[in-house]
């Protein structure tokens, strides 16, 4: 599991990654990753650097809920930070 | 270790709208083109613009530039420079074109032509029935640019340096730009770059206000840079403010809520744009109204703990007009206010939404200031375009799909400046070690550890500071209050401390230099937003409350050195047509 972990990208990387061209996105994502991100298990967190590499538009598509990913194993972690 | 060093012929500071579309008229004429961005190309501010892009194609309506001109003009409320707007709009036309050719997919007409919808602002026949002049990719226009312009410069080869944090310009003593020192965020390294030509395309600086419709990245650097490198800022008084963002937030709210019968309370419940505009209460135009929401708060009728906004009521509209009307509005009270607009009111105050002045240049995007001979003399290498730059093409106010316009007809006529520029100055010039032993300097400052404020703390009383001494509620005594504020905050800038000075990925770092860019730029906007004793476009002073083209038909130019404010004439000559006079701006 430690072998695992370390090759996630650091939190501080990540908070770069959540610097987005739309307001809506900074305010949505940085809320995440610095309140919730730590509790979320190894595929979540996975799944979370994956979706931030995903375009703006998409993006603010998925998280305000108008439409949801073709690719269905975002719906989790989209669905994850909706709640939040 | 040894500064790294790489050489290219032009280096573009920014990589939206307007730093990707010069990029792509360098790389195409087979010059060596850098790009730096601090974050992905693709993320630039640029893919926030849902609206479209104007052009008269008279596809839907009779159009042609001229009249496009006139509303330019107009909405400048005349402080445009009429020579660079007749260029814009007369490029429009082929610009949207050639997007076509890159790409972008435009929505189009049941006849095949591209659909253009109506704005406000938008007139036939100088000053006639309303046209439709603006271009879109459904609601997705900024981020088709961006991702076709990004792909095409991709496919001609114009190296990119990804998540790069532009510092500082390098000059020589004459006042010639040899390129910026630059600092990879990953590694926290820095490296020199030098150019023959450096174009800035940086983008806005709404970060500057507490309330903001920006995007975090938009903190004004290439702006800071130009003023620390002795180039002055013109017309920073000018901001565009939308009436109601969400309080705090920022996040817009448009127009079409109070359109389909929204309306505009107090704390007391009193529908209070009565008392403003008793005909068209809350559908006043948008200053009229953001002026009302700010008096509301100033004289102590604002709601909230903090009495600092006001609420706007959709509640008795019912669920179906706001579901079937106003979805977007509905999605963004909920993900951000977690309320629902059909049975609670939602807390909204003005918020800053762009920045019509910026780096003067003129129509070929080349930085101009003044010097020896006259008011507009080029600074050697340098050249800007995009929100960051002032050709001027908004004057006092931009119209609503005029700036996407601004920053590809803008970054394209700097690319073309650029090519014959390289043609005449083949070589570099020699780099100039103690300019950049200084930006370096600035850099290490913040190696300092120790106790002292933190970066949050100043940035939050420097936005406050912005919003209530120089938001849409201007009066002499209030800024002049504000520069002591700003003069205190520079102050309490020397004794920031970071609590993390590690190299890799220190954003706190990156943070830090944004902030010191905001804070001269808050000062060169409160200077000039004090200076102006006139009410103009976006700027609307209390005490001055009309327009005085006697005095001020004028441009503001605020340089960081003394905090001096000069001024430069307005060029009201068009290129080839005669001049639009001053007049009332009535709509
Ligand atoms: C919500 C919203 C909606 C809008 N809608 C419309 C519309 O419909 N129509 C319209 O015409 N206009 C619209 N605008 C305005 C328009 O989007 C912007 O004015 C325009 O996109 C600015 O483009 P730009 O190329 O100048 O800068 P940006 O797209 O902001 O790009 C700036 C670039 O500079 C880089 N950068 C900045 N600082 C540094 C640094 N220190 N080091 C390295 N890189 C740096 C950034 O990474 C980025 O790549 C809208 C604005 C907002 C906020």
């Amino acid at each position: 599991m430690e072998a695992d972990l370390e090759e996630l990208p650091s939190i501080e990387k990540l908070r770069w990654q959540c610097r987005r061209g739309m307001l809506e996105l900074d305010l949505i994502l940085k809320q995440f990753l610095e309140n919730n991100y730590n509790q979320l298990n190894y595929n979540e967190k996975e799944l979370f650097c994956e979706l931030l590499s995903q375009n703006d538009q998409d993006l603010q598509q998925w998280l305000m809920n108008k439409t949801s990913p073709a690719d269905s194993r975002f719906l989790e972690i989209i669905d994850l930070i909706n709640r939040h | 270790m040894a500064l790294a060093k790489r050489r290219f012929d032009t280096l573009i500071l920014g990589a939206g709208g307007a730093g990707l579309r010069a990029a792509l008229q360098l790389s195409n004429a087979d010059a060596r083109v850098a790009v730096v961005s601090k974050v992905f190309p693709t993320r630039s501010h640029t893919v926030a613009a849902q609206g479209g892009v104007n052009a008269a194609l008279a596809n839907v309506v009779p159009d042609n530039w001229h009249w496009h001109m006139f509303d330019t003009v107009k909405g400048s409320d005349y402080l445009g420079d009429q020579d660079a707007i007749e260029f814009m709009c007369r490029e429009a036309p082929k610009i949207v074109y050639e997007l076509e050719h890159f790409g972008v997919p435009f929505s189009r007409l049941d006849t095949g032509h591209i659909y253009q919808r109506a704005f406000g602002g938008q007139s036939q026949n100088f000053g006639g029935a309303q046209a439709a002049r603006t271009c879109a990719a459904a609601d997705r226009t900024g981020h088709a640019i961006l991702h076709s312009l990004y792909q095409q410069n991709i496919r001609s080869k114009t190296h990119f340096f990804d998540e790069f944090f532009a510092l500082d310009l390098i000059t020589d003593d004459e006042g010639a730009v040899l390129g910026a020192l630059v600092l990879e965020i990953e590694t926290g390294e820095p490296l020199l770059i030098e150019a023959k030509t450096t174009l800035i395309a940086s983008g806005g600086c709404g970060q500057l206000f507490r309330t903001t419709t920006n995007a975090h990245i938009n903190t004004g650097d290439g702006m800071a840079m130009v003023l620390r490198a002795g180039v002055p800022l013109e017309d920073m008084e000018f901001f565009q403010f939308h009436p109601t963002g969400i309080a705090g937030k920022g996040m817009l709210i448009t127009e079409g809520a109070r359109g389909e019968g929204g309306y505009l309370i107090n704390k007391d419940g009193e529908r209070f744009m009565e008392r403003y505009a008793p005909n068209a209460k809350d559908l006043a135009s948008r200053d009229v109204v953001s002026r009302a929401i700010s008096t509301e708060v100033r004289e102590g009728r604002g709601c909230g703990p903090d009495g600092d906004h006001v609420m706007l009521r959709l509640d008795h509209l019912g669920s179906d007009i706001v579901a079937k009307r106003l979805p977007g509005i509905r999605d963004t009270c909920k993900t951000f206010l977690h309320i629902d607009p059909v049975d609670t009111p939602i807390p909204v105050f003005p918020t800053a939404h762009y920045v019509m002045g910026g780096i003067p240049t003129d129509r070929h995007g080349r930085v101009v200031m003044p010097a020896r001979h006259g008011p507009e003399e080029v600074v050697s290498g340098l050249y800007a375009a995009g929100e960051c730059a002032c050709v001027s093409v908004h004057g006092g106010n931009r119209l609503g799909g005029n700036s996407l316009l601004d920053i590809l007809v803008f970054g394209r006529a700097a690319g073309e400046d650029i090519i014959g520029f390289l043609k005449e100055n083949p070589n570099h010039r020699p780099i100039n070690e103690s300019s950049v032993d200084k930006a370096m300097a600035r850099l290490k400052r913040w190696d300092q550890k120790g106790e002292g404020e933190s970066v949050k703390e100043v940035r939050d009383d420097l936005k406050k500071v912005m919003e209530n001494h120089c938001g849409v509620f201007r009066v002499e005594d209030v800024m002049a209050e504000g520069v002591n504020e700003l003069v205190k905050i520079r102050e309490r800038m020397a004794n920031v401390r970071l609590s993390d000075t590690s190299r890799v990925f220190n954003t706190a770092r990156i943070e830090a230099l944004e902030l010191e860019n905001l804070v001269d730029i808050g000062m060169a906007t409160m200077k000039s937003a004090l200076v102006r004793q006139e009410s103009r476009g976006a700027h609307s002073r209390m005490d001055f409350t009309e327009r005085d083209d006697k005095n001020w038909l004028k441009h503001t130019l605020y340089f960081l050195e003394d905090d001096r404010i000069d001024f430069k004439p307005v060029r009201t000559k068009p290129l080839s047509v005669d001049s639009f006079p001053p007049k009332a701006r009535v709509y």
